[in-house]
């Protein structure tokens, strides 16, 4: 298309008389004029070009609406609508704008058009992406606060605009991306006025009367092409929209934000109303229109109006600090619906102008210094924590290039081995340990069932919910049964054989891993508690490392050191994946759907190959049961080992230590992990499930002869998560035999050597499942019998001799 | 402006006749200071020449942690002695608090931050900056409006720290050790053992136990070429060997201690002991840093007397304290506490002497362990063999890196497998910990002869040494 100055506005239907009300109402309208406006290159926009409306002034469609051409649309004046002191041609910009609303589908699309390729019929039938959302506004009607739809500042919405389908529609619209970047003060609101147009366009026929006054739309770009990081922000940056990404650390209570000052005249209740005017309320002072009297007015505070506001403290996640520096943290400032929409904790990448005021000298006094802080007006939020099942994050995450990267890599046949090379590469062996480890990233899949069977017979389907965890209340566990897929693991065995050094890696591979030790853990430590903020003085709940760790993982060492109470808080978090508490008369159910991977020492410092791992590491069977895969990982007497782990030690006192380089980066592991926990959903194949049952039944079978239980349910459900997993480790969306048979191997590698009865040599599952092995019964039986008969004689003989 | 280290040079002496920084009579003119960097805060655009805004990254210098009195001596002219930024001096009238902001602006270093890192040790040379903050310092009486504005304004409106601001022409880093580097090699450096023998005598201990506080003084990170501490899988630091004396009682330990702050604050420019109770860990909550003693430059000094920790429940706090100096001791590493629960492990380069009982001992784990006996003669520290110990550990330190070359690796191995298979005999463990134990006390001991490579006899008195070691707690 070109775009020539010629270009049309899109038409405007004819405007009621509120049409005041339904001024564009940008994000960037409530803020005041950055006081660096003076020194930075973007001065305020000239009263001739301003598309920001003025409450004294006409609204700005006046003067860029210019009389209509034949067809009943409307042209702009050429020469009016330059914005002073930028290089931004309204009209340009505007029909930019306007082309890529009417006219962007997908970045697929733009690509096969780019590419020249003939685009198919079904591209055609796309509908553009952003009218599409328009419509769906103006029919689901998804405004905010329709409580009171009267209300002309209540029927608002926003419109999320990804800057990148922006960039990359055309030429003349990656002109329009580097001006709204540039200048986001002036060309929002434009965005604003040209999505309410379309609107309007979309909507000739909108009844005032019964629908209420015209929606107001608030554009949100967000996703601009460089992601800056919060410490390179410098003056350069200022009054331009940037993103960065960080973690909220804080969020203040709700500041209510005057817009509107009401003032009545004490004397006579002469009322004025007082426009927030470049970040000031200017009181009069003057004397009264109706009774003359001088600074007689009052500020009605009930008749004032005011906008929601609140301060977020932004900071930098531990992975973006730099050795030696402490976290950088930024101020942002949220409005409106970005009012609580983020919590402390949450990764997020903020998108927002950024600003600068001056110190005051003191906070109650005027004078200013000459230095400036800096803080950032937030238009868009986005959150960025990983494993969550947000579609639009997932899809924008990983750019096309990395996500073939990562399909490539797994279509590698060794990917499996590659993979479990590049897990804790400093670590010697364990090479099983790391797949049972490597099977407990990816995870199985969870399935929530409702509980409320559908009254349609053939949507029986639509309420197995076969998905990873989403952000769905997971607290409401009473109306839903859960199965869950994460894979807990246990390390036991001697000490010196880097279990702490695997978790220690594993926490920090895991986007949202917590580390702690089983010995300094309380059971408030794990799950949650109740403590007074110290800056509010309110009781606030304070989540636990098995909270924080929700859809992660949970490292805890020293495993066996924990004491009771706070290991009776893993029975129901390792398997309803919940943590319930009532404190200071709050009563709670947090999510706690967290993979959890242990390290216990024996009792006796030692392994003891003549005792059961129960009475080896004294842990309660019923706390044992819950874990998929228990290795036990002994520091046996191996000549050819020891001289393997003495090269390797030595190996990491070279010069340049003699580390084995990982065929995978750190980096590369973490979003292959990543992509598979989020967009990997693999389903059992016939010949998986038919090869599971086989196996099942064969474990079961092995202990028949013996009448020991050789596998249980639990074990079922285990293989189905490990062979999920594996699934998943290749970007299969269907579980197969190969994956089957390799999830029975890593088990019986792991969990049956610690389900072996010592005494007899055989699986016994009730070594784990009760404590005590089913010859220890048996003995018991015999010592009993024994024991009534030896009892039993001496009555007899009584009875005899007194008979 | 600012100086160039030409500048500086060619200012020879004339250095020495800078005023040092004094709070309580503030110079208006170029000062020098010296500190440890003791907190970061927000970068901050200052506008005072109307055109351009430059970009400054305020930085909290605070005294050096616990100076001794002859590394004071050292580093401050004694024309201006009476004027150094001290802490905890009781002969010293300044604050409690003497730090200074120090304003770095981004155009003197070529548009980049300054490379400081927390807990360095820097020297300044700058401008005290004639700010509006200096003429209101005192606390505000607040009515209920400044509290309602508050309520509100807490974070908007972050008050500046009421402290001194410098605005930094000049600045270097400094390492303990390299600072009080005697001009001058000596010609015969002691040998380990001549040292270990006059440490002996000095506090009054067994030869063997002085020469385990002998490699724990010699404890130095191995770098990476970045600089920042090479970590082992183990989760220590390479080159860093803490030490625990075992003693028999809580009264034993008091004892000694006092007898090693004597004889140590007389050897080491920095010497920290502080008090395990109520013992606050490094925590940054809105936007400050609250010092801690647990905040120390390189090359300091821990004593840390567990004997005085009771048996007891521990409040939240105590065991916030008990893991961080656990990291400490075993990691060479202490967690800083920062907005939002983020804990962040910061490098602890320091020496650390642990002094406890057989009840104590397993609380602060140390990767080197003795049991301790103390005699009751009085010690015989005098101040020439104390000078001669601080100049050679001086040089020792600054040394280089001490490489391990491929035989004695080779001879390691063999000896390794040898002392596993051994171990397994006796029913004993010998694991990866003991080999990492081993070649860490090999490099010491080559630091100690000022070698820059280890040799094999230094892998065999490693060997002796920890089999005397472990003897000795058996």
């Amino acid at each position: 298309m070109d775009y020539d100055d010629d270009v049309e506005l899109p038409p405007t239907p004819p405007r009621s008389p509120t049409t005041n009300d339904s001024r564009p109402n940008s994000p960037v309208n409530h803020l005041p004029p950055s006081p660096m406006s003076s020194i930075s290159q973007a001065p305020p926009l000239s009263p001739s070009s301003t598309v920001e409306p003025n409450e004294d002034e006409p609204p700005e469609e006046e003067e860029v609406d210019v009389p209509s051409n034949n067809n009943g649309e409307v042209a702009i004046d050429q020469d009016i609508a330059l914005i002073r002191g930028t290089n931004v041609h309204v009209p340009t910009a505007a029909a930019a704008f306007v082309d890529f609303l009417r006219h962007f589908r997908s970045l697929r699309a733009q690509r096969n058009d780019d590419d020249d390729s003939e685009s198919d019929d079904e591209q055609e039938d796309e509908p553009p992406f952003y009218m599409a959302q328009l419509q769906s506004l103006l029919t689901h009607g998804h405004w905010r606060d329709e409580t009171v739809p009267t209300h002309p500042s209540t029927a608002t919405a926003s419109l999320d605009i990804d800057a990148m389908h922006i960039y990359f529609h055309s030429e003349a619209c990656q002109k329009f991306y580097h001006q709204m970047v540039s200048f986001p003060m002036e060309i929002i609101p434009l965005m604003d006025l040209l999505v309410h147009r379309e609107l309007e366009r979309l909507a000739p026929d909108w009844d005032t009367e019964t629908r209420g006054p015209f929606p107001r739309v608030q554009v949100r770009p967000f996703h601009l092409r460089q992601v800056s990081h919060l410490r390179s922000l410098d003056p350069v940056a200022l009054d331009s929209l940037i993103t960065i990404q960080g973690m909220i650390v804080r969020c203040s209570p709700l500041i209510p934000d005057l817009k509107v000052a009401h003032f009545n005249c004490c004397i006579c209740g002469h009322a004025v109303a007082v426009t927030l005017d470049r970040g000031r309320i200017t009181e009069p002072t003057g004397p009264c229109p109706t009774c003359t009297t001088r600074d007689a007015f009052q500020l009605q505070h009930n008749r004032c109006t005011f906008a929601d506001k609140q301060l977020v403290r932004l900071q930098e996640t531990p992975d973006q600090v730099p050795a030696g520096q402490t976290p950088a943290s930024v101020i942002t400032y949220a409005f409106d619906d970005l009012v609580d929409a983020m919590q402390p904790g949450d990764k997020v990448e903020v998108t927002g102008v950024l600003r600068a005021q001056p110190v005051r000298v003191h906070p109650r006094m005027r004078k200013l210094k000459t230095i400036y802080k800096t803080y950032i007006d937030v238009v868009h939020f986005r959150k960025l924590t990983t494993m969550q099942q947000d579609r639009s994050v997932v899809s924008s995450k990983w750019t096309q290039e990395r996500v073939q990267e990562l399909y490539a890599l797994s279509k590698r046949p060794d990917i499996y081995e590659q993979l479990t090379a590049s897990l804790a590469p400093s670590i010697w062996e364990l090479d099983d340990v790391k797949k049972g480890i490597l099977c407990m990233m990816f995870g199985g899949n969870s399935v929530r069932v409702q509980n409320t069977p559908p009254s349609d017979n053939n949507q029986e389907d639509a309420w197995l919910d076969e998905e990873n965890p989403s952000d769905e209340d997971p607290t409401t566990a009473t109306a839903k049964l859960n199965k869950r897929g994460d894979i807990n693991i246990l390390l036991c065995g001697d000490p010196g054989t880097s279990k702490s050094q695997l978790l220690g890696y594993v926490h920090k591979l895991s986007p949202r891993g917590v580390y702690t030790s089983g010995k300094g853990s309380s059971a408030v430590g794990l799950t949650a508690s109740v403590v007074r903020d110290p800056e509010t003085r309110e009781l606030v709940l304070e989540s636990g490392a098995l909270v924080l760790s929700d859809l992660g993982i949970c490292c805890i060492d020293e495993f066996d050191k924990m004491s009771d109470t706070t290991r009776s808080i893993l029975h129901e978090a390792m398997e309803q994946q919940t943590v319930s508490m009532a404190k200071a008369g709050i009563l709670a159910t947090l999510p706690a759907r967290t993979s959890v991977l242990a390290s216990a020492n024996p009792i006796d410092s030692r392994y003891n190959p003549a005792k059961s791992v129960v009475e080896n590491i004294q842990l309660p069977p019923t706390l044992l049961s819950r874990f998929d895969l228990i290795y036990l990982i002994l520091d046996q007497p191996n000549e050819q080992q020891d001289r393997q782990l003495a090269q390797h030690l030595v190996g990491l006192y070279y010069e340049t230590p003699n580390v084995v380089q990982p065929p995978m980066d750190h980096a590369l592991l973490r979003d292959y992990i990543d992509y598979a926990r989020q967009n990997i959903h693999p389903q059992l194949s016939d010949e998986a499930s038919d090869q599971l049952l086989e196996s099942y039944l064969e474990m079961r079978a092995r202990g028949a002869a013996a009448r020991t239980i050789s596998a249980t349910p639990r074990q079922l459900e285990s293989l189905v998560r490990i062979s999920e997993a594996l699934a998943k480790i290749r970007y299969r969306e269907t579980v197969t035999r190969a994956d089957v048979i390799e999830a029975v191997r890593l088990w019986e590698v792991a969990t049956q050597t610690a389900a072996t009865d010592p005494r007899t040599g055989r699986i016994d599952m009730d070594v784990l499942a009760v404590g005590r092995s089913a010859a220890d019964r048996h003995d018991d039986e015999i010592l009993l019998v024994h024991l009534q008969e030896l009892v039993r004689e001496p009555i007899k003989n009584q009875i005899m001799t007194d008979s | 402006m600012s100086l160039t280290e030409a500048d500086w040079r060619s200012l020879g002496d004339e250095k020495s006749t800078l005023p040092c920084f004094d709070q309580d009579t503030p110079h208006s003119g170029v000062v020098r200071c010296l500190g440890m960097v003791q907190d970061m805060l927000a970068p901050e655009y200052d506008h005072t020449n109307n055109s351009t805004l430059m970009e400054r990254t305020p930085l909290v210098i605070a005294p050096i942690p616990q100076t001794t009195p002859w590394f004071q001596e050292i580093m401050y002219d004694s024309a201006h002695r009476d004027k150094r930024l001290c802490w905890d001096d009781n002969n010293c009238a300044e604050p409690a608090d003497p730090k200074v902001v120090a304003n770095f602006f981004y155009d003197q270093y070529e548009h980049q931050p300054p490379k400081l890192r927390l807990n360095e040790v820097v020297e300044l040379v700058g401008v005290m900056e004639q700010d509006v903050v200096m003429e209101d310092h005192h606390p505000r009486e607040t009515s209920w409006k400044d509290t309602l504005i508050s309520a509100f304004d807490a974070e908007e409106e972050e008050e500046m720290l009421p402290l001194p601001r410098l605005q930094v022409l000049w600045y270097r880093t400094l390492d303990l050790d390299q600072s009080i580097l005697p001009p001058l090699q000596m010609p015969n450096p002691p040998s380990n053992e001549l040292v270990a023998s006059a440490l002996s005598r000095a506090l009054s201990i067994d030869t063997l136990t002085a020469s385990a506080i002998w490699m724990a003084l010699l404890s130095l990170a191995e770098r990476k070429p970045c600089g920042t501490p090479r970590r082992t899988p183990y989760a220590t630091t390479l080159g860093c060997a803490s030490l625990a004396i075992l003693l028999p009682d809580a009264s034993a330990c008091h004892q000694f201690q006092k007898r090693l702050e004597d004889v140590l604050s007389s050897i080491l420019p920095s010497l920290v002991t502080p008090l395990l109770k109520d013992l606050p860990t490094p925590s940054k909550k809105s936007g400050r840093l609250a010092q801690s003693p647990l905040q120390l430059p390189k090359g300091a000094t821990v004593l840390l007397n567990a004997g005085e920790i009771q048996p007891g429940p521990l409040s939240p706090q105590g065991l916030e304290m008990l893991q961080a100096v656990q990291e400490l001791t075993s990691g060479h590493q202490v967690p800083y506490q920062f907005d939002g629960g983020m804990r962040i492990p910061f490098e602890a380069d320091v020496r650390i002497i642990v002094l406890c009982t057989t009840e104590t001992k397993s609380l602060l784990p140390c990767l080197l362990q003795i049991k301790g006996q103390p005699g009751l003669e009085p010690s015989d520290g005098s101040e020439s063999m104390c000078q001669t110990i601080r100049e050679h550990l001086a040089h020792a330190r600054s040394g280089p890196p001490i490489d391990l070359p491929l035989q004695l690796l080779t001879d390691a191995q063999q000896d390794f497998l040898q002392r596993r298979q051994e171990a397994r005999l006796r029913n004993a463990t010998v694991d990866e910990m003991a080999f990492h134990r081993w070649l860490t006390l090999t490099r010491l001991i080559a630091r100690g002869r000022r070698a820059q490579q280890a040799a094999t006899c230094d892998w065999a008195s490693a060997l002796q040494l920890d089999d005397a070691m472990l003897s000795s707690l058996s």
